[in-house]
């Protein structure tokens, strides 16, 4: 904490003001769309189980928040709409509006379309079309108990749905991400809202990769830096799914990865050439980060030594 | 030991916590907890390595949920605590998320990591024993995210980030001639607080955060008893070199403050527009000191020497930042198009000061010298500029079909500026480069009955190369298919073929990819799973040996077959699921890995159940036969819900 800058302080006491302005002010409606109205009478829980457990549905919060006058049918009435006829007519399955495929997706984005920087509802890479839309990985109504976010299985497994080579690459390989319910999944790294450029991969904040986000010590800057930053990142040299090589390398030896680049046979690329002592057909020089340790970047080693 | 009490002392406050809480208040709670045993025969490194599930307490997975007030608990009306491989690890975590409605909304995480390598073939010059770096260390994340009054016109946020790394390892050092093992001890703590606000006024919203990232790095090299020699077996000018003591320490320290903001508009309910602006200056500063004794002999001053003594400082001044805008909008009904332009800059300076001071020294032909002091002063400079334009139409509603065609150009600008004394071999450390490189995507999806699917292909061509590798064209397609029928069989397939080149420098890289799979439930108790797959994998690129200059051709392939089985059992009370594979790769690295595990749970009452769980991994290296290793895990477990 002694290396905050005095400029952290005041951006906490605006930040502090800020929080103050808030609480004074009482939260306004979200932009959803306003309540049907719906007649006083019979229940939409009385005949339908899935009104009756939507009390604890992050949709039936929101909306509480946002209408709090509004009768117990009309959270139901916001997707499905007036349901009055429906009633009316016995349960008559035409006179109520319901949700599959892409048509369902397209009232999830009703309210649900805001984008952000690098991520988006309407054109992400898994915009939603009839194949894959949003009910594709959520349940609004019946989730997995023990998943966030009310999907209907567990992240790494609803990927593998159509993922199915990509799955196969953590499971099968020897050097890989252990993928764990809870601990690392495919959303670790992937954003499945995100856009389609780079695989929808997370960045950091700061735009660095996001591998960087678990594996701070090559996150750098660094005075010397290698790869990641001048012209690569870290998949020029490592496999992020999984390899047959150790530390997930792309190459099966050490030697064959770095001469790919440091081999002065083309003009007008980045790689330098070892100088010839390194002798090649000793295992001693096989393994070049026995000496290159700092391989990801140095503070203080121009040759990447320490 | 350390790691595994502390990871235990979490998952049982957790669990004790999580139980106290839940049944003050009637909460659901759902805990597995139990014992793993575990056996290995063959090379434990290889396994610990790769695999790392090791013996002991374990809190399998641990959920509770409230939604809605409870008696006695105004304060959340959101309650959701998520536990998984908490204990024994290797990688466990605990999530909350909680929060009352229009008051706030905490999310909370705890991950942590046994971060394990010990490979036999890695910086591995003496033979097939374990290699010279290794490493046996936790990690520990946490993260915390406090939004105030969600959905009010202005909402605070707090966050704080840490990640936590640390503990002992072996490295390597390159000195007077000849590398040693040196014990490693490292500790590195990255931190980042967040202050900010999101906003909402009307149709337009955003959100400024300010954040400030704390680096932390401290690292002690020292010498390791009976590991003087060296890797240099021979002598250097008839002397043989050894190593007598070592110590090193060094601390790097980081500050990045980094501020964004985002601004995002709808100009009508069809027409989105969003804009940002991110910045990140960071300043670091490393210290080191490094002082040994030995026989040595450095190349560079033309001497033996029996000792040095080395202090470094450097200095790190790097700027980044992006911004971008892009215009969302629906052309009609199914139809969206978007566009957008990032542009992302960054500079990066860097001073080092080198003071090393030999002692003891004589020349090559052995006459006594003075003590010789030596100074390394370098300077480095990189600037960066990557321009990224984009626009994509995607076309939802053909009926069953779905489409996505897309362009884009990146733009990349960078140049190095090396220092001289980074320069030993002249040429390709440094210079200007521009690459430009052009992509076109498109997607097509189909779903009608049970039938779908998905294809998407990508097509990149680009002027340069800035490294080797950097491919010229390169062409990504993908395809799958689906198909679901009778009501209990789903059949699926994949294919995925990747090519690229640069015939300039006469790279080539290919991967050919092909998964079948079929999934039967013939009874709604049962599943039955399966899949075959082949993946090969070519890359050849010429090199250059560095000892002869002698030209040959990198090459590495892959040719890997997989099989896959699964089941699922379930009787009510009774539920089985067990897996196998088996992955045979006969590439360049020869090897073949059985994956088999199963999972029986019984309930005896809604309330208590037993978990009985085995997993093998049978690990044959062919290249390195000591790698190989056969490991095998039997887990019990009480499950409870209180």
């Amino acid at each position: 904490m002694k290396h905050l800058s005095p400029g952290a302080f005041v951006a906490v006491a605006l930040a502090v003001l800020t929080a103050g302005v808030a609480v004074a002010q009482a939260p306004s409606p979200p932009a959803s769309p306003a309540p049907a109205k719906v007649e006083a009478g019979p229940a939409c829980a009385d005949c339908h189980d899935e009104a009756k457990i939507f009390a604890g549905n992050p949709h039936m919060r929101a909306f509480s928040v946002a209408h709090k006058d509004a009768s117990g049918n009309a959270v139901c009435a916001t997707c499905h709409g007036d349901g009055t006829k429906h009633m009316e007519a016995g349960g008559d399955k035409t006179l109520i509006r319901t949700l599959h495929g892409r048509t369902g997706a397209a009232t999830c984005a009703t309210c649900h379309k805001q984008s952000t920087e690098r991520s988006s509802f309407m054109t992400g890479v898994h915009a939603s079309s009839e194949a894959v839309n949003c009910l594709s990985c959520h349940a609004i109504h019946k989730p997995d108990a023990k998943q966030a976010n009310l999907l209907v299985s567990e992240p790494t497994q609803l990927c593998a749905t159509c993922h199915q080579d990509a799955a196969s690459s953590f499971r099968t390989l020897p050097y890989a991400h252990r993928l764990k319910p809870g601990a690392l999944s495919c959303v670790s790294c992937h954003d499945p809202h995100g856009r389609a450029y780079k695989h929808a991969v997370k960045e950091t904040r700061a735009g660095e990769p996001g591998c960087v986000s678990c594996h701070s010590q090559v996150r750098g800057p660094f005075v010397f830096p290698h790869v990641t930053g001048v012209a690569g990142d870290c998949s020029s040299c490592h496999l992020p799914h999984g390899s047959s090589y150790p530390h997930q390398l792309q190459k099966s030896t050490v030697a064959s990865l770095c001469l790919e680049c440091h081999s002065s046979l083309s003009s007008g690329t980045l790689g330098s050439q070892p100088p010839s002592f390194h002798n090649i057909s000793l295992p001693r020089y096989r393994n070049c980060t026995t000496c290159h340790v700092a391989v990801h970047g140095s503070q203080r080693s121009p040759q990447l030594l320490k | 030991m350390r790691t595994f009490r502390s990871a235990f002392l979490v998952a049982a406050l957790a669990t004790i916590c999580s139980a106290g809480v839940a049944r003050a208040q009637a909460i659901p709670f759902d805990i597995e907890v139990g014992y793993r045993f575990l056996t290995i025969t063959g090379s434990e490194e290889s396994y610990r390595s790769q695999v790392n599930e090791r013996e002991g307490f374990l809190v399998r997975s641990l959920h509770v949920g409230q939604d809605g007030k409870s008696e006695g608990f105004p304060i959340l009306d959101r309650l959701r605590i998520d536990g998984a491989d908490l204990g024994a690890g290797p990688a466990g975590s605990l999530m909350l998320d909680a929060g009352l409605s229009g008051a706030y909304r905490l999310r909370a995480s705890y991950r942590h990591y046994d971060v394990y390598s010990a490979l036999t073939g890695f910086a591995n010059p003496l033979g097939a024993s374990v290699g010279q770096q290794t490493w046996d260390r936790t990690r520990n994340n946490i993260d915390v995210n406090l939004e105030l009054l969600p959905g009010a016109v202005v909402t605070p946020l707090f966050g704080y980030t840490s990640n936590d790394m640390q503990g002992p390892g072996y490295s390597t050092t390159s000195l007077g001639g000849d590398e040693f093992q040196l014990a490693q001890d490292l500790r590195v703590h990255d931190q980042e607080i967040r202050v900010g606000a999101g906003f909402r006024a009307g149709p337009v919203s955003g959100e400024f955060l300010q954040g400030w990232r704390i680096f932390h790095e401290t690292e002690s090299l020292s010498f390791i008893g009976g590991k003087g020699d060296g890797n240099n077996p021979g002598p250097v000018l008839d002397k043989k070199l050894n190593l007598s003591s070592f110590t090193s320490s060094s601390v790097t320290d980081i500050n990045a403050p980094t501020t964004s903001v985002f601004v995002r508009g709808f100009a009508t309910d069809f027409v989105q527009l969003t804009g940002f602006y991110v910045k990140t200056i960071s300043t670091g500063d490393d210290t080191a000191s490094e002082s040994s004794t030995g026989s040595l002999a450095s190349f560079p001053i033309a001497r033996f020497f029996t000792g040095l003594t080395e202090t470094t400082s450097s200095r790190i001044d790097s700027t980044l930042w992006r911004a971008g805008a892009r215009l969302e909008a629906r052309l009609f009904e199914g139809v969206n198009v978007t566009g957008g332009f990032v542009r992302r800059h960054g500079t990066l300076a860097g001073q080092d000061l080198v003071t090393s001071l030999f002692t003891g020294t004589t020349t090559f032909t052995g006459f006594s010298l003075a003590d010789i002091q030596t100074l390394l002063s370098a300077n480095t400079s990189i600037e960066r500029t990557e321009d990224v334009y984009d626009v994509q139409v995607a076309a939802k509603a053909f009926g069953p079909f779905g489409i996505r065609a897309g362009y884009s150009q990146i733009q990349q600008n960078v140049t190095v500026t090396p220092d001289p004394s980074e320069i030993v071999v002249p040429g390709g450390q440094g210079g200007n480069f521009d690459r430009k490189i052009n992509r076109y995507e498109g997607a097509l999806t189909f779903a009608q009955g049970g039938f779908f699917l998905a294809a998407e292909a990508a097509w990149d061509d680009a002027n340069v190369a800035v490294l080797r590798t950097d491919y010229l064209t390169r062409k990504r397609e993908r395809v799958r298919a689906t198909w679901k029928g009778f009501g209990f069989v789903t059949l699926g397939a994949t294919g995925l073929w990747i090519d690229q080149k640069n015939d300039t420098i006469g790279f080539t890289g290919s991967v050919t990819q092909y998964t079948g799979d079929v999934t039967i439930t013939p009874v709604k108790m049962l599943r039955l799973h399966g899949a075959y797959g082949r993946m090969k994998a070519d890359s050849t690129i010429p090199v250059r040996a560095p000892q002869d200059f002698t030209t040959f051709s990198s090459l590495n392939t892959e040719d890997g077959e997989l099989l896959e089985a699964g089941l699922g059992l379930n009787f009510g009370k009774l539920a089985i699921d067990g897996f196998w594979t088996r992955f045979e790769n006969v590439g360049t690295y020869a090897y073949r890995l059985y994956r088999g595990g199963a999972r029986a749970g019984f309930d005896f009452s809604p309330r208590i159940g037993v978990i009985g769980e085995w997993a093998v991994d049978r690990y044959l290296d062919y290249q390195i036969s000591s790698s190989s290793y056969r490991a095998e895990r039997i887990g019990a477990y009480l499950k409870w819900r209180p």
